[in-house]
């Protein structure tokens, strides 16, 4: 799916795609705002840019956000 | 009464007060609090008062009047039948002992509101300022129940105190049993309130030893800082395997080589914190957690967390609400080297996570950088910081956009020597070939850059890697390491037909970078229009938009763009659409180019159109999105001179397929860890577009920084970190303090624009900024989450124990906020300080001065009442609110005959002339 900035979105599994890094795995559970969707296509395969609360900010593959 | 009594032989008191001395050391007490104290007043004519019984006396029932001397007097807790004190307690932190009727406070519940010192008649109960308690004396019943007898009696130099079991002193009164009665040991307790984690009391100690200046031998002082790195990444949980060892090693050797004896000892305390706590480092490592706490408790505020480069966002907001904008700049540049390009660029990822945000409107974090930045430039305050000594290595960085550019200004900092190679003939990436003027002008990008130059880093432009330069020849030149961010400058085609034929100026479709670039670089023949009368855009990002307004302000007359979906899934961002709309662009949603139509195609010639169909969203099997699918026989043509394509760009590998063992993803980015921006090659790190695909100016600043560290780490063989690194607390700012009302009215300013004529035509900035008095209004909005960190203590205490329920703050909650307001602070609240004793993070306070008690959060005033002074020596006893409160729990237990206000010192002198009356009987 196509994520909009400003969306809450939780990390509720691991990817098994290589945009997915080892040190992920310990944001699974986490909430956090999308504050860059892919701006260009609105791909859903791009890496979209999630701020996680108390975490930081990354890339992370769609297929493990879902919208809270 | 208890069980017990403590009888004080008045003749053979000599006032040693060694009773007061020793009840302080046994109870760890700081100076203030006195459980047992000897009072000496003289002669008082006072009221003769019955046998013991708090009621008949707060009833005022007197047996006569005569002269008393206060001399000498112990006073300590009488222990109260009916304790006033438990009646007020509103935690039920003040207990009786059923068997023995001790009176005690529980640690573990006393919420600090000070409501039994207020109610005890006697001034038994005290404050402990240290742990923000009450205290009391409890007959030391941990030594009762051991058989010993208190702290006081062992050591009273005069043997005038005598403890025991109050029957055999007064026989009838008491007829419990003094069963023995074993008290359970307070472990929890212990931790909450006397352990340090010696992670984070390391870190504070090494942050203290480094502030001083006194560690001046520079070897040693890199290895401290070398240490307090590595234990930050413990406290943080990223730390890695090696992380201690090399702790322990760099300790030595400050030891060993040390040439001073600031050093020896430096590296003598360091490696005794690591061998003494050595399992708690483990832990840290194992676990990823802190069992006190602490080393969570500097979590950073949230907006600092979501910049990708870490900026102390509360704190330069801070420095510019007091208008210290060069101090602002210093702070920023901590982090990011272009403040003042952030300032008007940035995508901020902040703003989504400011807590403001969930009660009105987030603080305008991004664009207080730029102001402060342009002002500190105008006072030619904008300075770098002093570097640190060469260290006699070299890194080369490829490619001088933001990620280059930070990388090598942080490493050059360190004191590296730097060489920047760029394709181009000047430096700045996509933010001088993408972003278009009327957003980023210039001269900004100039300014900052020139930072760099001033700081020695060595740009070779016109220098293309793969082709001027190679891997190879650049170590044979003495570089060590190497850092590619080369970006993502290739556009995806069309693939429609048409799209590749030649015309007079190029290919038939111009691709949006294209265009920005040759108009950024003026590499155009400004004698003809170019690209054209009517052009049309395909796409509907932000890079559609920035190519769609830049046609505008090439004069062009119809501004078309062509995108496939509807408006509510346009990936660019609302506002610049918005503006663009005004501007004149127009949108043709749930349009599909399927060929590019000219004439004399192939003959040097002209497009006349862009053939389109008509597409209908239709959601596809098994997926919750809706795709375009083009309607049959819709068919229709856009006449236009020129077609821009602008669907997204990807990074061209070419220049770097002469290093094959670098890594690629599936998505033809190069590869290289988030964390430590390695790639598959040792030696070699990446960062920015090139890692990440087309993103943000502030991600591939974030990412140059990280790949400054790691390459730091890697030329000095310090581990590296695990987990992405923690942003750093870069100053402890003073809040600014204004009323609750006032801020909470304050309203982000809107952003003013350039006339739309204006704008229409030229290449002016378009956003023009905030005046003078609404930054620093803006930035006082801050909440200063960097000191209150939404643990939401504050609001338990006084709805769950005070029952007063006057802090509404439903921002605290990020998943579910709710309603916010602080006027109810200001209606109900009763000033008790539950919330302030309660806080751990000090962010809550609660102050006296000129003769008012105020409650302030963050500088926030929440309240502020009228003191109410004790009647008999002026001290402040409270405001009126807390002490009906007070009287109000009292009122359950006993009815106060005497409505006088006393402090707990004149109550204890009260309760001395009572017991000097009561005494008089076994005198
Ligand atoms: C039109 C447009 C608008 C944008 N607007 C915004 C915005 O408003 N806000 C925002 O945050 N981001 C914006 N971005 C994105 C942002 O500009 C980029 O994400 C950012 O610049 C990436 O930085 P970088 O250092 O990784 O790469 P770049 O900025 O692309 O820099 C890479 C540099 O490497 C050089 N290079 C490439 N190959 C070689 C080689 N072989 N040898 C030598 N040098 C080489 C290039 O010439 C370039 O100078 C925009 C992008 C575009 C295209
Ligand atoms: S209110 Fe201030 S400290 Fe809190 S998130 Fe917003 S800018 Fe940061
Ligand atoms: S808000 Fe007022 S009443 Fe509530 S705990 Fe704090 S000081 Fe007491």
């Amino acid at each position: 799916m196509g994520f909009r900035k400003g969306q809450k979105v939780e990390i509720y599994k691991k990817s098994a795609d290589d945009g997915w890094e080892s040190f992920m795995d310990a944001y699974v559970g986490t909430h956090g705002i999308i504050t860059d969707p892919d701006t260009a296509i609105n791909d859903s395969d791009a890496l979209v840019e999630v701020s996680l609360v108390g975490k930081g900010t990354f890339r992370f593959p769609q297929d493990c956000l879902r919208c809270i | 009464m208890s069980n017990y009594y403590l009888f004080q032989d008045r003749k053979k008191c000599i006032g040693c007060h060694s009773c007061e001395v020793q009840c302080e050391s046994y109870k760890s007490l700081p100076s203030g609090p006195k459980l047992c104290q000897i009072v000496q007043d003289g002669p008082h004519v006072i009221d003769d008062l019955p046998m013991i019984s708090d009621v008949r006396f707060a009833q005022g029932i007197t047996h006569g009047r005569s002269v008393h001397d206060i001399k000498h007097i112990l006073m300590s807790c009488f222990h109260c039948e009916t304790p006033w004190c438990v009646a007020a307690c509103p935690a039920g932190a003040m207990k009786k002992r059923p068997l023995d009727g001790i009176v005690y406070v529980d640690p573990l519940l006393c919420i600090g509101c000070k409501t039994c010192i207020a109610a005890c008649p006697w001034g038994s109960v005290q404050w402990n300022p240290e742990k923000r308690q009450a205290v009391k004396c409890d007959f030391c019943m941990d030594r009762i129940d051991r058989g010993l007898k208190p702290a006081c009696v062992t050591v009273c130099t005069s043997h005038c105190l005598e403890f025991g079991a109050i029957e055999q002193k007064m026989p009838g009164l008491r007829k419990k049993s003094l069963a023995h009665i074993s008290a359970p040991k307070d472990v929890k307790a212990e931790i909450l309130l006397e352990k340090r984690c010696p992670v984070n009391a390391a870190i504070t100690e090494i942050e203290r030893i480094l502030d001083t200046g006194n560690l001046i031998d520079p070897k040693s002082r890199r290895r401290t800082e070398k240490i307090l790195e590595l234990m930050q990444d413990v406290a943080w949980g990223r730390a890695g395997s090696d992380h201690l060892q090399s702790m322990e090693s760099f300790a030595q050797k400050i030891i060993k080589e040390g040439p001073d004896d600031i050093s020896i000892k430096t590296g003598q305390f360091l490696e005794l914190t690591l061998t003494e706590h050595h399992e708690v480092f483990v832990s840290h490592l194992q676990t990823n957690n802190c069992a006190t706490g602490e080393c969570v408790k500097i979590a950073p505020a949230p907006c600092q967390m979501a910049c990708p480069a870490g900026i102390d966002i509360p704190t330069y907001v801070t420095l510019i609400g007091m208008g210290r904008d060069a101090e602002a700049i210093e702070v920023i540049r901590k982090d990011n080297p272009f403040p003042w390009v952030c300032g008007l660029v940035c995508t901020r990822p902040c703003e989504f996570m400011c807590v403001r945000g969930r009660i009105d409107q987030p603080v305008s974090i991004k664009y207080l950088k730029a102001f402060a930045a342009e002002k500190a430039m105008l006072e030619g305050r904008y300075v770098n910081p002093p570097k640190k000594p060469d260290k006699g290595q070299n890194v080369c960085i490829i490619g001088a956009g933001p990620a280059g550019m930070s990388a090598a200004y942080y490493l050059s900092l360190m004191g590296y020597g730097i060489r920047v190679i760029e394709a181009l003939p000047t430096a700045g990436g996509m933010m001088l070939l993408g972003i278009p003027r009327y957003r980023l002008p210039c001269r900004i990008i100039d300014l900052e850059v020139t930072m760099l130059e001033e700081l020695g880093v060595d740009f070779r432009f016109n220098t293309n890697f793969g082709k001027d330069v190679s891997l190879d020849s650049l170590k044979a030149e003495g570089f060590e390491a190497f850092f590619f961010a080369i970006g993502a400058h290739k556009s995806f085609d069309l693939n429609i037909p048409g799209e590749t034929a030649q015309i007079l100026n190029g290919p038939q479709a111009i691709q949006a970078i294209d265009l920005l670039r040759r108009v950024a670089l003026g590499d155009w023949d400004q004698n003809i229009k170019w690209p054209g009368e009517r052009v049309v855009i395909v796409g509907g990002g932000n890079v559609a938009i920035d190519a769609a307004r830049t046609c505008l302000r090439l004069g062009c007359k119809d501004v078309r763009m062509a995108y496939r979906r509807t408006r509510s899934e346009m990936p660019a961002d609302v506002e610049e659409v918005e503006q663009a709309e005004e501007e004149g662009v127009q949108i043709s949603f749930l349009t599909i180019p399927v060929a590019i139509i000219g004439t004399g195609i192939g003959q040097n010639d002209r497009i006349t159109g862009i053939r389109c169909v008509r597409a209908e969203l239709i959601a596809q099997e098994g997926g919750s999105r809706k795709i375009p699918v083009p309607i049959e026989g819709s068919e229709y043509l856009i006449e236009t001179d020129a077609v821009i394509s602008a669907i997204g760009q990807q990074v061209d590998q070419d220049c770097l397929s002469s290093i094959p063992k670098l890594k690629w993803t599936r998505r033809n980015t190069l590869f290289a860890s988030n964390v430590n921006m390695k790639t598959s090659v040792p030696g070699i790190f990446a960062a920015g577009d090139a890692v990440s695909g087309p993103a943000t100016v502030i991600e591939a600043i974030g990412g140059g920084k990280r790949a400054a560290d790691a390459i730091d780490r890697y030329l000095s063989n310090t581990p590296q970190p695990r987990m992405p690194p923690v942003p750093v607390r870069r100053g402890r700012i003073d809040w600014i303090e204004m009323s609750a009302k006032v801020k909470m009215a304050l309203q982000r300013p809107v952003m003013s624009l350039l006339p739309i004529d204006r704008r229409r035509k030229t290449f002016q900035q378009v956003e023009t900024g905030y005046p003078e008095q609404n930054v620093r209004e803006e930035a006082a909005r801050c909440l200063r989450c960097d000191i209150c960190f939404r643990c939401g203590r504050c609001v338990e205490i006084c709805r769950d124990k005070m029952k007063v329920e006057a802090l509404k703050m439903g921002y605290l909650d990020f998943d579910r906020p709710g309603p916010t307001d602080f006027s109810v602070a200001e209606r109900r609240c009763i000033l008790c300080g539950a919330c302030a004793a309660n806080c751990p993070s000090g962010a809550m306070r609660m102050e006296d001065s000129s003769g008012e008690r105020v409650l302030s959060l963050c500088g926030m005033i929440l309240n502020r009442q009228k003191l109410i002074h004790c009647e008999s020596c002026g001290a402040v006893m409270g405001t009126a609110g807390y002490l009906e409160y007070i009287r109000n729990k009292h009122q359950s237990v006993i009815q106060v005959a005497d409505p006088r206000t006393h402090c707990y010192i004149c109550a204890r002198k009260t309760m001395a002339i009572y017991t000097a009356s009561r005494l008089r009987q076994y005198d």
